[in-house]
Protein backbone atom coordinates (compact mmCIF):
# COMPACT_ATOMS: atom_id res chain seq x y z
CA UNK A 1 0.00 0.00 0.00
CA UNK A 2 2.73 1.99 0.97
CA UNK A 3 4.50 1.78 -2.17
CA UNK A 4 1.58 2.22 -3.93
CA UNK A 5 0.72 5.80 -2.26
CA UNK A 6 4.55 6.77 -3.06
CA UNK A 7 4.19 6.35 -6.32
CA UNK A 8 4.90 9.05 -8.33
CA UNK A 9 1.70 8.96 -10.27
CA UNK A 10 -0.12 8.70 -7.55
CA UNK A 11 1.35 12.02 -5.94
CA UNK A 12 0.86 13.95 -8.92
CA UNK A 13 -2.93 12.37 -8.86
CA UNK A 14 -3.51 14.16 -5.29
CA UNK A 15 -1.48 17.26 -6.17
CA UNK A 16 -3.95 18.03 -8.99
CA UNK A 17 -6.92 17.24 -6.76
CA UNK A 18 -5.51 18.96 -3.85
CA UNK A 19 -5.28 22.54 -6.29
CA UNK A 20 -8.70 22.01 -6.65
CA UNK A 21 -9.48 21.55 -3.49
CA UNK A 22 -7.70 23.40 -1.37
CA UNK A 23 -7.86 22.27 2.15
CA UNK A 24 -8.61 18.65 0.83
CA UNK A 25 -7.87 16.11 3.76
CA UNK A 26 -6.03 12.35 2.32
CA UNK A 27 -6.68 9.31 3.71
CA UNK A 28 -4.36 5.68 2.68
CA UNK A 29 -6.12 3.34 4.48
CA UNK A 30 -4.69 -0.24 5.16
CA UNK A 31 -6.91 -3.23 4.49
CA UNK A 32 -9.93 -4.28 2.86
CA UNK A 33 -12.74 -3.76 5.54
CA UNK A 34 -11.03 -1.57 8.08
CA UNK A 35 -12.22 -1.60 11.88
CA UNK A 36 -11.37 1.78 12.72
CA UNK A 37 -10.25 5.11 11.33
CA UNK A 38 -7.00 7.38 12.28
CA UNK A 39 -8.11 11.02 12.34
CA UNK A 40 -4.92 12.21 13.71
CA UNK A 41 -4.09 14.16 10.04
CA UNK A 42 -7.94 15.09 9.80
CA UNK A 43 -7.89 16.67 13.44
CA UNK A 44 -5.53 19.71 11.63
CA UNK A 45 -7.94 20.58 9.08
CA UNK A 46 -11.84 19.49 10.31
CA UNK A 47 -12.92 21.26 13.03
CA UNK A 48 -15.96 19.09 13.41
CA UNK A 49 -13.94 15.57 14.13
CA UNK A 50 -11.40 17.96 16.11
CA UNK A 51 -14.36 18.82 18.52
CA UNK A 52 -15.44 15.60 20.28
CA UNK A 53 -15.42 11.96 19.87
CA UNK A 54 -18.91 11.82 19.08
CA UNK A 55 -18.42 13.52 16.16
CA UNK A 56 -15.47 11.39 15.27
CA UNK A 57 -17.84 8.52 15.43
CA UNK A 58 -20.45 10.05 13.52
CA UNK A 59 -17.94 10.71 11.00
CA UNK A 60 -16.41 7.26 11.10
CA UNK A 61 -19.48 5.72 10.54
CA UNK A 62 -20.51 7.35 7.68
CA UNK A 63 -16.98 7.04 6.05
CA UNK A 64 -16.78 3.11 7.05
CA UNK A 65 -20.27 2.65 5.02
CA UNK A 66 -18.63 4.43 2.10
CA UNK A 67 -15.46 2.38 2.15
CA UNK A 68 -17.51 -0.79 2.92
CA UNK A 69 -19.73 0.42 -0.46
CA UNK A 70 -16.43 0.70 -2.57
CA UNK A 71 -15.08 -2.76 -1.18
CA UNK A 72 -17.78 -4.05 -2.92
CA UNK A 73 -18.55 -2.34 -6.45
CA UNK A 74 -14.19 -2.09 -6.16
CA UNK A 75 -14.68 1.07 -7.98
CA UNK A 76 -14.86 5.07 -6.71
CA UNK A 77 -17.83 6.01 -3.62
CA UNK A 78 -18.62 9.44 -3.21
CA UNK A 79 -20.35 10.74 0.07
CA UNK A 80 -21.48 13.52 2.01
CA UNK A 81 -20.07 13.86 5.47
CA UNK A 82 -22.07 15.06 8.77
CA UNK A 83 -21.05 18.99 7.67
CA UNK A 84 -22.28 18.31 4.36
CA UNK A 85 -18.86 18.63 2.87
CA UNK A 86 -17.98 16.15 -0.03
CA UNK A 87 -16.03 12.65 0.05
CA UNK A 88 -14.72 10.48 -2.24
CA UNK A 89 -13.45 6.56 -1.69
CA UNK A 90 -11.23 5.23 -4.22
CA UNK A 91 -10.24 1.48 -3.76
CA UNK A 92 -6.55 0.27 -4.08
CA UNK A 93 -7.26 -3.01 -6.00
CA UNK A 94 -4.21 -5.73 -6.81
CA UNK A 95 -4.59 -8.69 -8.48
CA UNK A 96 -8.47 -8.48 -8.20
CA UNK A 97 -8.57 -8.12 -4.86
CA UNK A 98 -9.38 -4.56 -2.48
CA UNK A 99 -5.86 -3.84 -0.73
CA UNK A 100 -6.86 -0.75 1.02
CA UNK A 101 -7.75 2.63 0.45
CA UNK A 102 -7.15 6.34 -0.88
CA UNK A 103 -9.92 8.43 0.30
CA UNK A 104 -9.92 12.48 0.08
CA UNK A 105 -12.76 14.59 2.06
CA UNK A 106 -13.58 18.29 2.94
CA UNK A 107 -14.25 19.11 -0.49
CA UNK A 108 -17.06 21.69 -0.56
CA UNK A 109 -18.36 21.00 -4.05
CA UNK A 110 -19.14 17.01 -5.50
CA UNK A 111 -16.22 15.66 -7.30
CA UNK A 112 -16.91 15.77 -10.97
CA UNK A 113 -17.09 12.34 -12.50
CA UNK A 114 -14.34 12.60 -15.29
CA UNK A 115 -12.05 13.25 -12.07
CA UNK A 116 -13.05 10.16 -10.23
CA UNK A 117 -12.01 8.02 -13.68
CA UNK A 118 -9.29 10.07 -14.03
CA UNK A 119 -8.27 8.63 -10.37
CA UNK A 120 -9.35 5.19 -10.54
CA UNK A 121 -6.92 4.66 -14.09
CA UNK A 122 -4.14 6.33 -12.14
CA UNK A 123 -3.79 4.23 -9.28
CA UNK A 124 -4.20 1.18 -11.79
CA UNK A 125 -1.39 2.59 -13.63
CA UNK A 126 -0.06 2.74 -9.93
CA UNK A 127 -0.85 -0.51 -8.97
CA UNK A 128 -0.04 -2.06 -11.84
CA UNK A 129 3.97 -0.34 -11.85
CA UNK A 130 4.41 -1.56 -8.38
CA UNK A 131 3.11 -5.25 -9.29
CA UNK A 132 5.91 -5.31 -12.30
CA UNK A 133 8.64 -3.68 -9.84
CA UNK A 134 8.11 -6.35 -7.41
CA UNK A 135 7.95 -9.55 -9.97
CA UNK A 136 11.55 -7.73 -11.20
CA UNK A 137 12.76 -7.94 -7.65
CA UNK A 138 11.85 -11.35 -6.98
CA UNK A 139 12.89 -12.05 -10.20
CA UNK A 140 16.46 -10.09 -9.14
CA UNK A 141 16.64 -11.82 -5.96
CA UNK A 142 15.90 -15.39 -7.36
CA UNK A 143 18.36 -14.85 -10.45
CA UNK A 144 20.96 -12.74 -9.11
CA UNK A 145 22.24 -15.04 -6.68
CA UNK A 146 22.57 -17.92 -9.53
CA UNK A 147 24.60 -15.50 -11.84
CA UNK A 148 26.77 -14.68 -8.78
CA UNK A 149 27.74 -18.32 -8.65
CA UNK A 150 27.94 -18.70 -12.33
CA UNK A 151 30.26 -16.03 -12.32
CA UNK A 152 31.97 -17.58 -9.40
CA UNK A 153 32.53 -20.97 -10.98
CA UNK A 154 33.94 -18.84 -13.79
CA UNK A 155 36.58 -17.22 -12.20
CA UNK A 156 37.61 -20.44 -9.98
CA UNK A 157 38.40 -22.17 -13.80
CA UNK A 158 40.22 -19.43 -14.62
CA UNK A 159 42.18 -19.08 -11.42
CA UNK A 160 42.66 -22.83 -11.74
CA UNK A 161 43.44 -23.46 -15.12
CA UNK A 162 46.26 -20.73 -14.93
CA UNK A 163 48.90 -23.29 -13.22
CA UNK A 164 50.40 -26.19 -14.45
CA UNK A 165 51.87 -26.68 -10.98
CA UNK A 166 50.55 -29.17 -8.86
CA UNK A 167 52.02 -28.40 -5.83
CA UNK A 168 50.70 -24.47 -6.68
CA UNK A 169 47.29 -25.80 -7.85
CA UNK A 170 46.18 -28.39 -5.23
CA UNK A 171 46.44 -25.62 -2.04
CA UNK A 172 44.54 -23.07 -4.02
CA UNK A 173 41.72 -25.53 -5.55
CA UNK A 174 41.20 -26.31 -1.82
CA UNK A 175 40.99 -22.98 -0.66
CA UNK A 176 38.50 -21.83 -3.17
CA UNK A 177 36.44 -25.09 -2.04
CA UNK A 178 36.85 -23.93 1.09
CA UNK A 179 35.69 -19.75 0.05
CA UNK A 180 33.41 -21.06 -2.47
CA UNK A 181 31.42 -23.75 0.62
CA UNK A 182 31.89 -21.79 3.27
CA UNK A 183 33.85 -24.35 4.87
CA UNK A 184 36.48 -24.66 7.77
CA UNK A 185 38.67 -27.57 6.28
CA UNK A 186 39.40 -29.23 3.03
CA UNK A 187 41.41 -31.67 1.92
CA UNK A 188 42.79 -33.24 -1.53
CA UNK A 189 43.92 -36.95 -1.99
CA UNK A 190 45.88 -38.26 -5.11
CA UNK A 191 45.49 -41.79 -5.76
CA UNK A 192 48.47 -43.47 -6.29
CA UNK A 193 47.09 -46.64 -8.48
CA UNK A 194 50.43 -48.66 -7.81
CA UNK A 195 50.39 -48.50 -4.22
CA UNK A 196 46.64 -48.82 -4.29
CA UNK A 197 46.52 -45.44 -1.85
CA UNK A 198 45.67 -41.93 -1.29
CA UNK A 199 47.83 -39.60 -0.24
CA UNK A 200 46.56 -36.21 1.09
CA UNK A 201 48.44 -33.58 -0.97
CA UNK A 202 46.52 -30.41 -0.56
CA UNK A 203 45.20 -29.48 3.15
CA UNK A 204 43.60 -26.33 4.19
CA UNK A 205 42.28 -25.66 7.76
CA UNK A 206 40.48 -21.97 8.40
CA UNK A 207 39.41 -23.22 11.99
CA UNK A 208 40.82 -24.71 15.33
CA UNK A 209 38.99 -28.07 15.15
CA UNK A 210 38.63 -27.80 11.93
CA UNK A 211 40.85 -30.52 11.33
CA UNK A 212 41.64 -31.64 7.89
CA UNK A 213 42.61 -35.23 6.77
CA UNK A 214 46.11 -35.44 6.23
CA UNK A 215 46.88 -39.14 6.85
CA UNK A 216 47.32 -41.93 3.90
CA UNK A 217 44.18 -43.78 3.08
CA UNK A 218 44.36 -47.10 1.31
CA UNK A 219 41.63 -47.71 -1.38
CA UNK A 220 38.58 -48.86 0.09
CA UNK A 221 38.54 -47.85 3.25
CA UNK A 222 37.83 -44.81 5.11
CA UNK A 223 35.42 -42.41 3.58
CA UNK A 224 38.17 -41.19 1.48
CA UNK A 225 38.98 -44.61 0.37
CA UNK A 226 35.25 -45.86 -0.24
CA UNK A 227 33.99 -42.47 -2.12
CA UNK A 228 37.71 -43.28 -4.52
CA UNK A 229 37.01 -47.23 -4.39
CA UNK A 230 33.28 -46.79 -5.30
CA UNK A 231 33.55 -43.28 -7.39
CA UNK A 232 30.47 -42.51 -5.48
CA UNK A 233 30.68 -39.52 -3.42
CA UNK A 234 29.18 -39.02 0.55
CA UNK A 235 27.46 -36.38 2.09
CA UNK A 236 26.50 -35.63 5.50
CA UNK A 237 25.33 -32.48 6.85
CA UNK A 238 29.36 -31.32 8.03
CA UNK A 239 31.14 -33.28 5.57
CA UNK A 240 31.11 -33.56 1.94
CA UNK A 241 33.27 -36.31 0.32
CA UNK A 242 33.19 -36.28 -4.16
CA UNK A 243 35.83 -38.51 -6.08
CA UNK A 244 37.89 -36.68 -9.00
CA UNK A 245 36.83 -38.49 -11.71
CA UNK A 246 38.13 -38.32 -15.32
CA UNK A 247 37.43 -41.72 -16.93
CA UNK A 248 38.79 -43.51 -13.87
CA UNK A 249 38.89 -42.11 -9.84
CA UNK A 250 42.36 -39.78 -9.85
CA UNK A 251 41.43 -38.38 -6.73
CA UNK A 252 39.17 -37.62 -3.87
CA UNK A 253 38.09 -33.84 -2.27
CA UNK A 254 36.71 -33.52 1.10
CA UNK A 255 35.11 -30.37 2.81
CA UNK A 256 33.86 -30.02 6.38
CA UNK A 257 31.87 -27.81 8.33
CA UNK A 258 31.95 -27.34 12.27
CA UNK A 259 29.04 -25.27 12.89
CA UNK A 260 25.87 -27.56 13.58
CA UNK A 261 23.84 -25.21 12.65
CA UNK A 262 24.70 -24.65 9.10
CA UNK A 263 25.01 -27.47 7.49
CA UNK A 264 25.67 -28.60 3.60
CA UNK A 265 22.54 -28.36 1.50
CA UNK A 266 21.80 -29.59 -2.20
CA UNK A 267 23.20 -26.64 -3.60
CA UNK A 268 26.86 -26.75 -1.57
CA UNK A 269 26.15 -31.03 -3.28
CA UNK A 270 26.03 -29.51 -6.55
CA UNK A 271 28.61 -26.78 -5.99
CA UNK A 272 31.47 -29.09 -4.79
CA UNK A 273 30.59 -31.53 -7.74
CA UNK A 274 31.06 -28.92 -10.17
CA UNK A 275 34.30 -27.80 -8.41
CA UNK A 276 35.60 -31.55 -8.78
CA UNK A 277 35.06 -31.46 -12.30
CA UNK A 278 36.81 -28.19 -13.12
CA UNK A 279 39.73 -29.41 -10.93
CA UNK A 280 40.05 -32.83 -12.33
CA UNK A 281 40.77 -31.34 -15.80
CA UNK A 282 43.34 -28.86 -14.19
CA UNK A 283 44.87 -31.57 -12.38
CA UNK A 284 44.92 -33.91 -15.32
CA UNK A 285 46.63 -31.14 -17.32
CA UNK A 286 49.09 -30.67 -14.41
CA UNK A 287 50.19 -34.08 -14.07
CA UNK A 288 50.47 -34.33 -17.64
CA UNK A 289 52.41 -31.45 -17.87
CA UNK A 290 54.51 -32.65 -14.98
CA UNK A 291 55.23 -35.88 -16.63
CA UNK A 292 56.11 -33.95 -19.82
CA UNK A 293 58.36 -31.98 -17.93
CA UNK A 294 60.41 -34.81 -16.54
CA UNK A 295 60.80 -37.04 -19.78
CA UNK A 296 62.13 -32.98 -21.19
CA UNK A 297 64.76 -32.63 -18.00
CA UNK A 298 65.91 -36.72 -18.80
CA UNK A 299 66.55 -35.93 -22.24
CA UNK A 300 68.21 -32.76 -21.51
CA UNK A 301 70.20 -34.22 -18.58
CA UNK A 302 71.12 -37.21 -20.69
CA UNK A 303 72.58 -35.02 -23.74
CA UNK A 304 74.66 -32.80 -21.64
CA UNK A 305 75.98 -35.98 -19.83
CA UNK A 306 76.83 -37.38 -23.50
CA UNK A 307 78.19 -34.03 -24.52
CA UNK A 308 80.76 -34.45 -21.11
CA UNK A 309 81.11 -37.73 -21.63
CA UNK A 310 83.00 -37.01 -25.49
CA UNK A 311 85.68 -35.25 -24.20
CA UNK A 312 85.01 -32.03 -26.23
CA UNK A 313 86.86 -29.80 -24.61
CA UNK A 314 90.81 -29.31 -24.63
CA UNK A 315 93.39 -32.09 -22.65
CA UNK A 316 93.06 -30.94 -19.22
CA UNK A 317 90.08 -29.10 -19.40
CA UNK A 318 87.95 -29.34 -16.41
CA UNK A 319 84.60 -28.30 -17.39
CA UNK A 320 81.57 -28.34 -15.69
CA UNK A 321 77.81 -27.36 -17.11
CA UNK A 322 76.54 -27.71 -13.85
CA UNK A 323 78.30 -25.09 -12.26
CA UNK A 324 77.87 -23.36 -14.88
CA UNK A 325 74.10 -23.22 -15.10
CA UNK A 326 74.21 -23.03 -10.95
CA UNK A 327 75.41 -19.57 -11.19
CA UNK A 328 73.31 -18.86 -14.34
CA UNK A 329 70.37 -19.26 -12.11
CA UNK A 330 71.85 -17.36 -9.20
CA UNK A 331 72.39 -14.75 -11.34
CA UNK A 332 68.86 -15.12 -12.76
CA UNK A 333 66.91 -15.05 -9.54
CA UNK A 334 69.37 -12.28 -8.08
CA UNK A 335 68.11 -10.39 -11.30
CA UNK A 336 64.23 -11.46 -10.71
CA UNK A 337 64.65 -13.08 -14.11
CA UNK A 338 60.88 -14.79 -14.74
CA UNK A 339 60.42 -18.26 -13.99
CA UNK A 340 59.87 -19.28 -17.27
CA UNK A 341 63.07 -17.80 -18.91
CA UNK A 342 65.29 -18.99 -15.77
CA UNK A 343 64.33 -22.51 -17.41
CA UNK A 344 65.40 -21.90 -21.06
CA UNK A 345 68.32 -20.66 -19.59
CA UNK A 346 68.80 -23.63 -17.18
CA UNK A 347 68.71 -25.42 -20.45
CA UNK A 348 71.06 -23.67 -22.35
CA UNK A 349 73.16 -23.71 -19.35
CA UNK A 350 73.68 -27.64 -19.77
CA UNK A 351 73.83 -27.84 -24.00
CA UNK A 352 75.38 -24.34 -24.69
CA UNK A 353 78.50 -25.93 -26.10
CA UNK A 354 76.47 -28.74 -27.89
CA UNK A 355 78.02 -27.08 -30.98
CA UNK A 356 81.40 -28.63 -30.25
CA UNK A 357 80.68 -31.99 -31.21
CA UNK A 358 81.00 -30.43 -35.11
CA UNK A 359 84.92 -29.23 -34.56
CA UNK A 360 87.53 -31.85 -35.62
CA UNK A 361 88.73 -32.92 -32.92
CA UNK A 362 92.58 -31.88 -33.13
CA UNK A 363 91.66 -28.26 -32.67
CA UNK A 364 89.66 -29.17 -29.62
CA UNK A 365 92.74 -30.81 -28.12
CA UNK A 366 95.30 -28.31 -29.49
CA UNK A 367 97.23 -27.58 -26.51
CA UNK A 368 99.22 -24.09 -28.50
CA UNK A 369 97.23 -21.18 -29.71
CA UNK A 370 94.96 -21.61 -32.80
CA UNK A 371 95.34 -20.62 -35.98
CA UNK A 372 92.93 -17.87 -37.24
CA UNK A 373 91.19 -20.65 -39.83
CA UNK A 374 91.20 -22.91 -36.64
CA UNK A 375 89.51 -19.91 -34.22
CA UNK A 376 87.26 -19.77 -36.89
CA UNK A 377 85.97 -22.99 -37.00
CA UNK A 378 85.74 -22.41 -32.94
CA UNK A 379 83.47 -19.64 -33.36
CA UNK A 380 81.16 -21.67 -35.30
CA UNK A 381 80.18 -24.03 -32.37
CA UNK A 382 77.68 -21.37 -31.06
CA UNK A 383 75.86 -21.47 -34.56
CA UNK A 384 76.53 -25.23 -35.11
CA UNK A 385 75.13 -25.56 -31.13
CA UNK A 386 71.84 -23.99 -32.47
CA UNK A 387 71.07 -25.53 -35.44
CA UNK A 388 71.64 -28.51 -34.06
CA UNK A 389 69.04 -28.21 -31.15
CA UNK A 390 66.30 -26.04 -32.80
CA UNK A 391 64.15 -28.79 -34.31
CA UNK A 392 63.26 -29.69 -30.52
CA UNK A 393 60.79 -27.59 -30.21
CA UNK A 394 60.85 -27.50 -26.25
CA UNK A 395 64.34 -25.78 -26.33
CA UNK A 396 62.84 -23.15 -28.57
CA UNK A 397 63.60 -20.54 -26.34
CA UNK A 398 66.93 -21.67 -25.06
CA UNK A 399 67.88 -21.47 -28.77
CA UNK A 400 68.78 -17.60 -28.78
CA UNK A 401 70.87 -18.14 -25.48
CA UNK A 402 73.03 -20.96 -27.31
CA UNK A 403 73.58 -18.59 -30.34
CA UNK A 404 74.77 -15.42 -28.77
CA UNK A 405 76.61 -16.27 -25.34
CA UNK A 406 79.42 -15.27 -26.96
CA UNK A 407 78.03 -11.93 -27.70
CA UNK A 408 80.33 -9.21 -25.50
CA UNK A 409 78.18 -6.20 -24.45
CA UNK A 410 80.17 -3.68 -26.78
CA UNK A 411 79.20 -5.45 -30.06
CA UNK A 412 83.09 -7.08 -30.92
CA UNK A 413 81.52 -10.41 -29.68
CA UNK A 414 80.50 -13.57 -32.52
CA UNK A 415 78.90 -14.86 -34.32
CA UNK A 416 76.56 -11.16 -34.93
CA UNK A 417 78.24 -8.85 -32.93
CA UNK A 418 75.07 -8.12 -31.18
CA UNK A 419 75.46 -4.84 -29.10
CA UNK A 420 74.18 -4.34 -25.91
CA UNK A 421 70.28 -4.89 -24.95
CA UNK A 422 70.00 -6.75 -28.49
CA UNK A 423 71.90 -9.66 -27.06
CA UNK A 424 69.16 -11.85 -25.43
CA UNK A 425 69.62 -11.28 -21.59
CA UNK A 426 70.25 -15.16 -21.16
CA UNK A 427 72.76 -15.12 -23.71
CA UNK A 428 74.25 -12.24 -20.96
CA UNK A 429 74.19 -13.92 -18.28
CA UNK A 430 75.16 -17.13 -19.79
CA UNK A 431 77.94 -15.32 -21.07
CA UNK A 432 79.24 -14.04 -17.09
CA UNK A 433 78.70 -17.69 -15.85
CA UNK A 434 80.42 -18.87 -18.59
CA UNK A 435 83.13 -16.51 -18.42
CA UNK A 436 83.36 -17.31 -14.20
CA UNK A 437 83.84 -21.11 -14.64
CA UNK A 438 86.09 -20.97 -17.19
CA UNK A 439 88.39 -19.21 -15.31
CA UNK A 440 87.51 -21.41 -11.50
CA UNK A 441 88.68 -24.43 -13.83
CA UNK A 442 91.97 -25.92 -14.64
CA UNK A 443 93.24 -25.24 -18.36
CA UNK A 444 96.24 -26.44 -19.79
CA UNK A 445 98.12 -23.43 -19.73
CA UNK A 446 97.25 -21.98 -16.55
CA UNK A 447 95.88 -23.16 -13.28
CA UNK A 448 92.16 -22.12 -11.85
CA UNK A 449 91.91 -18.75 -10.52
CA UNK A 450 89.73 -18.41 -7.05
CA UNK A 451 86.54 -17.22 -7.15
CA UNK A 452 87.37 -13.57 -5.56
CA UNK A 453 90.39 -13.36 -8.76
CA UNK A 454 87.48 -14.24 -11.19
CA UNK A 455 84.61 -12.19 -9.34
CA UNK A 456 87.36 -9.47 -9.85
CA UNK A 457 88.44 -10.37 -13.27
CA UNK A 458 84.43 -10.35 -14.60
CA UNK A 459 84.07 -6.94 -12.52
CA UNK A 460 86.96 -5.57 -14.83
CA UNK A 461 85.32 -6.56 -18.01
CA UNK A 462 81.50 -5.05 -17.00
CA UNK A 463 80.23 -2.69 -19.80
CA UNK A 464 82.98 -3.70 -22.23
CA UNK A 465 82.24 -7.67 -22.39
CA UNK A 466 79.79 -8.06 -19.91
CA UNK A 467 76.30 -6.28 -19.34
CA UNK A 468 77.03 -3.99 -16.17
CA UNK A 469 73.93 -5.18 -14.38
CA UNK A 470 74.44 -8.85 -14.68
CA UNK A 471 77.64 -8.13 -13.23
CA UNK A 472 76.43 -6.46 -10.69
CA UNK A 473 74.10 -8.78 -9.57
CA UNK A 474 77.00 -11.51 -10.01
CA UNK A 475 78.98 -9.59 -7.62
CA UNK A 476 76.12 -8.87 -5.41
CA UNK A 477 76.19 -13.02 -5.45
CA UNK A 478 79.90 -13.23 -4.39
CA UNK A 479 80.29 -10.75 -2.01
CA UNK A 480 77.23 -12.35 0.21
CA UNK A 481 78.92 -15.39 -0.33
CA UNK A 482 76.03 -17.42 -2.50
CA UNK A 483 78.29 -18.51 -4.90
CA UNK A 484 80.10 -21.59 -4.31
CA UNK A 485 82.27 -24.20 -6.16
CA UNK B 1 35.57 4.48 3.77
CA UNK B 2 34.40 5.58 0.50
CA UNK B 3 31.14 4.62 -1.50
CA UNK B 4 32.72 1.78 -3.68
CA UNK B 5 34.58 0.15 -1.18
CA UNK B 6 31.13 0.22 0.93
CA UNK B 7 28.91 -1.10 -2.12
CA UNK B 8 31.78 -3.29 -2.49
CA UNK B 9 31.84 -5.13 1.12
CA UNK B 10 27.69 -5.14 0.76
CA UNK B 11 28.28 -7.05 -2.73
CA UNK B 12 30.49 -9.67 -0.62
CA UNK B 13 28.41 -9.65 2.54
CA UNK B 14 25.19 -10.66 0.20
CA UNK B 15 27.22 -12.84 -1.71
CA UNK B 16 29.87 -14.44 0.77
CA UNK B 17 30.66 -17.31 -1.45
CA UNK B 18 31.24 -14.85 -4.06
CA UNK B 19 34.98 -15.23 -6.10
CA UNK B 20 35.26 -12.49 -8.17
CA UNK B 21 38.02 -10.91 -10.49
CA UNK B 22 38.13 -6.72 -10.88
CA UNK B 23 35.77 -6.49 -14.13
CA UNK B 24 33.06 -8.83 -12.23
CA UNK B 25 33.25 -6.83 -9.22
CA UNK B 26 32.82 -3.89 -11.39
CA UNK B 27 29.81 -5.14 -13.26
CA UNK B 28 28.12 -6.22 -10.33
CA UNK B 29 28.71 -2.98 -8.15
CA UNK B 30 28.18 -1.28 -11.52
CA UNK B 31 31.17 0.74 -11.13
CA UNK B 32 34.16 1.68 -13.80
CA UNK B 33 36.84 -0.98 -13.52
CA UNK B 34 40.00 1.58 -12.97
CA UNK B 35 37.48 2.65 -9.52
CA UNK B 36 37.24 -1.04 -8.77
CA UNK B 37 40.76 -1.78 -8.91
CA UNK B 38 41.52 1.47 -6.57
CA UNK B 39 39.39 0.53 -4.02
CA UNK B 40 40.49 -2.96 -3.78
CA UNK B 41 44.23 -2.24 -2.95
CA UNK B 42 42.67 -0.71 0.24
CA UNK B 43 40.78 -3.59 0.84
CA UNK B 44 42.87 -6.14 0.92
CA UNK B 45 45.89 -4.02 2.51
CA UNK B 46 43.20 -4.14 5.66
CA UNK B 47 42.44 -8.10 4.73
CA UNK B 48 38.63 -7.86 4.97
CA UNK B 49 39.21 -8.85 1.18
CA UNK B 50 41.78 -11.84 0.12
CA UNK B 51 42.58 -12.18 -3.33
CA UNK B 52 44.03 -14.97 -5.08
CA UNK B 53 46.64 -13.87 -7.70
CA UNK B 54 47.78 -16.06 -10.47
CA UNK B 55 49.96 -14.80 -13.70
CA UNK B 56 46.38 -14.50 -15.90
CA UNK B 57 43.88 -13.22 -13.39
CA UNK B 58 43.31 -12.34 -9.38
CA UNK B 59 40.30 -13.97 -7.62
CA UNK B 60 39.01 -11.60 -4.87
CA UNK B 61 36.91 -13.09 -1.45
CA UNK B 62 35.54 -12.11 1.44
CA UNK B 63 37.97 -13.11 4.34
CA UNK B 64 37.19 -15.98 6.52
CA UNK B 65 38.34 -14.09 9.72
CA UNK B 66 35.73 -13.86 12.30
CA UNK B 67 37.51 -10.87 13.82
CA UNK B 68 37.58 -8.99 10.42
CA UNK B 69 34.42 -9.89 9.34
CA UNK B 70 33.09 -8.42 12.40
CA UNK B 71 34.78 -5.00 11.50
CA UNK B 72 33.30 -5.22 8.12
CA UNK B 73 29.83 -5.44 9.93
CA UNK B 74 30.63 -2.54 12.07
CA UNK B 75 32.45 -0.47 8.94
CA UNK B 76 29.77 -0.87 6.64
CA UNK B 77 26.84 -0.52 9.18
CA UNK B 78 28.57 2.93 11.08
CA UNK B 79 28.30 4.46 7.35
CA UNK B 80 25.25 2.95 6.40
CA UNK B 81 23.77 5.48 9.61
Amino acid sequence: MKKITENPAIRQLRQALTGQVPKAIWWEIEGARPKRLDYAVACRTCRFVRKSAKNRTQCERRFLGALERSRQSAGPVQFVCPIQRYAVCLPVRQNGEVHGFLAMCHSEEAIPRTHLELAEATIGAAVREVERSDELKILSDTIQPRCVALSTIHTIHRLISSTLDLEELLPRVARLCCQVLRAQACTIWLMDREKQILTPRAVVELKKGARGDARPTKLGSGIAGRVASTCKAHWTGRMMVVPLVEEECIGVVSVRRIEPSRPFGALDQEILTTLAEQAVVAIRNAQMYETQERVTWGTIRSLSAILDGMDTYSPGTVSSPKIMAEVALAIAREMKVPSVQQKSLHYAALLHDAGRLGIPQEILRKPSKLEPAELAEVKQHTVRGASLLEPLEVLEPAVPIILYHHERYDGTGYPKGLKKEAIPLGARILAVANAFEAMICDRPYRRAMSISEAAREIASHAGTQFDPKVVEAFMDLVRSGRVKI
Amino acid sequence: MTVIQRRILRFFQEHPHAVETVRGIASWVGVEVELIAEALKDLQEKRWLTADETSAVTGYALTRDERLLMQIRQAVKTETK
